[in-house]
Parts: structure tokens; C-alpha cells; sequence
């Protein structure tokens, strides 16, 4: 499990998880809810590169092509900074999906986005 | 149940909810039953611009301490601005988890909201103290006195009559 690259992102997106939870609606207006867990899923990440040099955009790419969306990892401190986000310990993250990568002259972006799940083995 | 945090957004945009009828389809046409009444499932989003890191985390920490999607609580009335909506005490549900931006020094955030016990829909018709008004003059064709003129009905019992309407009919 590598971490993945310390790189600054220049903008980020954030959706907090929620418990699985089902709402049962009753016929004159109020709600009957389950909540069927404990745990908190589904936290999305979404992180906005710009002007990153090739070697930085292969690091992204990279750990991509080692991690997918099967192999979890960490992110380091810096993803977060100054954000004052907190995560359940132990929890790792996986991709939602591939980069996405746009290339114009002189300028590489990368926008990448993450999801933290409960941990598991391999 | 929790209260959401006094923040009012920069915009918000909401629908009327709906009384809680269900129409049941019969040979003869739709016939409509309703259920309670309260007006309900008001659907409301709010925006947020520009919020502090502390503005930010008091509603990260409302959804998390409401049990994410699964609890009730209730909105300040400072949320709606001064819009008379729903009613004061009426009590609500996130329905998705809040959406942020991160800008770098700010943070943008939306809010979805669905409101779960809204107005009740009943009527009192209170009609005051009923003073009898001043005296003043009156003359018509049909009638020569003073206003008002008052009917004095008594109880509906014909073997005790206490009222008797005398018409004094004058040369027309």
C-alpha cells in the first residue's frame, strides 16, 4: 500500500459520509426511520490539480495504475491542509474512479477522486 | 433532537410541500382521501458562500451529531430569513449529505433538506368580543328607529316564548 502522492491540490471537494438509513414514509405525512448501521460510508474527496509538471502528473498516474479502484491506501497530511477535516481512524481510501487529466499548452490538470471506506484485507 | 446550527445561507430555494392525500382510481373516477392535516415534504436547499472554517465545521458537526441522514432536528428561524414557510417548530431531515467547496481560504457549501412535519392545515375562526356599536340615526323606507337593530332570539322552546316581534306597519 503506498501513500498517496504529497502533492498540494488547489482546490478540493468534500461530501461526507452517512449511515445506511432508511426512511419509511407512513401515509399521513411522518417518516419511520432505520438506521442499520453503525458506521459512517460513502465520504467523497475531490481533489483539483493545476499546472502540475509531468513528473507530478506521473506520480498521480502512477499510483493509479498500482492502486485502481481494489488496492486501498492513505493520503498524506498535506492533501488536507487547512481544511479541518477529521476521518474515523483505521478507515483507507480507494479511487471512485480514474483521474482525469486535461492537457493544454504549457499546463497539466488532474482531477482525482477519492472515497474512504472501513478497512479490509487483501 | 437537535437544532441546526444560526446560519442563515445567501440564497435557498424550497417547494410548498404537499397535504398527504392518496387517490385511489375507481370505475366511477378518481376518489381522493386525505390523510392529516399537515402540508409536508417541503423540499429546501440551501447555499452557502463564502463560510469560515468555524462556520463550516458547526454544520459539519450538526450532521454528524444528527446521525447523518437518519435524525430529526429542528431550523432556526434565522435560516429562513423571514420567510413564513413552515412553521416554527416544524421538524426536518438532511437528504443528502452537505456538498463543499474548499477555495482555499473559503469554503462554498450546499444544503438538502426535506421538511418532515410542516404547517397544519386548521382553521379557527374567532370573531372578537362582540360589542354592540354606538347608536347613530337611522331612517330607511322600511324601518324608522335607531341602529343597530337586534334580534334577540332565545331558546328554541315553543311553550316558552319570551320574545315577540311586533312589526308596526306606517303608511307606505
Amino acid at each position: 500500500m503506498a501513500t498517496f502522492p504529497a502533492l498540494k491540490p488547489n482546490a478540493r471537494t468534500y461530501t461526507p459520509g452517512a449511515h445506511p438509513s432508511t426512511a419509511i414514509p407512513t401515509m399521513n405525512g411522518n417518516e419511520m426511520g432505520v438506521r442499520h448501521n453503525n458506521a459512517i460510508l460513502k465520504y467523497i474527496l475531490g481533489l483539483t490539480f493545476n499546472g502540475l509538471t509531468t513528473d507530478q502528473h506521473y506520480q498521480l498516474i502512477g499510483h493509479y495504475n498500482l492502486h485502481a479502484r481494489f488496492y486501498p491506501f492513505d493520503i498524506p497530511s498535506s492533501i488536507l491542509t487547512g481544511s479541518g477535516l477529521t476521518f474515523p481512524s483505521t478507515y483507507v481510501w480507494i479511487y471512485v474512479g480514474p483521474p482525469a487529466t486535461e492537457h493544454t499548452p504549457g499546463l497539466v490538470t488532474t482531477r482525482v477522486e477519492l472515497e474512504l471506506i472501513p478497512p479490509y484485507t487483501i | 433532537m437537535t437544532t441546526y446550527p444560526t446560519l442563515p445561507p445567501q440564497s435557498a430555494s424550497f417547494d410548498y410541500g404537499k397535504l398527504n392525500v392518496s387517490e385511489v382510481n375507481t370505475l366511477g373516477g378518481p376518489i381522493r382521501f386525505r390523510h392529516s392535516d399537515r402540508v409536508s415534504g417541503n423540499a429546501l436547499k440551501l447555499q452557502y458562500q463564502g463560510l469560515t472554517q468555524t462556520q463550516v465545521e458547526q454544520i459539519r458537526s450538526h450532521y454528524f451529531e444528527n446521525q447523518t441522514l437518519h435524525g430529526y432536528f429542528q431550523l432556526p428561524t434565522a435560516v429562513w430569513g423571514g420567510l413564513s414557510v413552515v412553521a416554527n417548530d416544524a421538524r426536518y431531515r438532511y437528504t443528502e449529505p452537505p456538498q463543499e467547496e474548499h477555495t482555499g481560504l473559503h469554503y462554498n457549501l450546499t444544503v438538502s433538506l426535506i421538511v418532515i412535519d410542516g404547517f397544519t392545515v386548521l382553521y379557527i375562526l374567532d370573531g372578537g368580543d362582540a360589542t354592540v356599536p354606538t347608536e347613530t340615526a337611522f331612517t330607511s323606507f322600511a324601518l324608522t328607529g335607531y341602529q343597530p337593530f337586534i334580534l334577540n332570539g332565545n331558546g328554541a322552546d315553543l311553550s316558552s316564548i319570551t320574545v315577540t316581534h311586533i312589526f308596526n306597519g306606517q303608511g307606505a
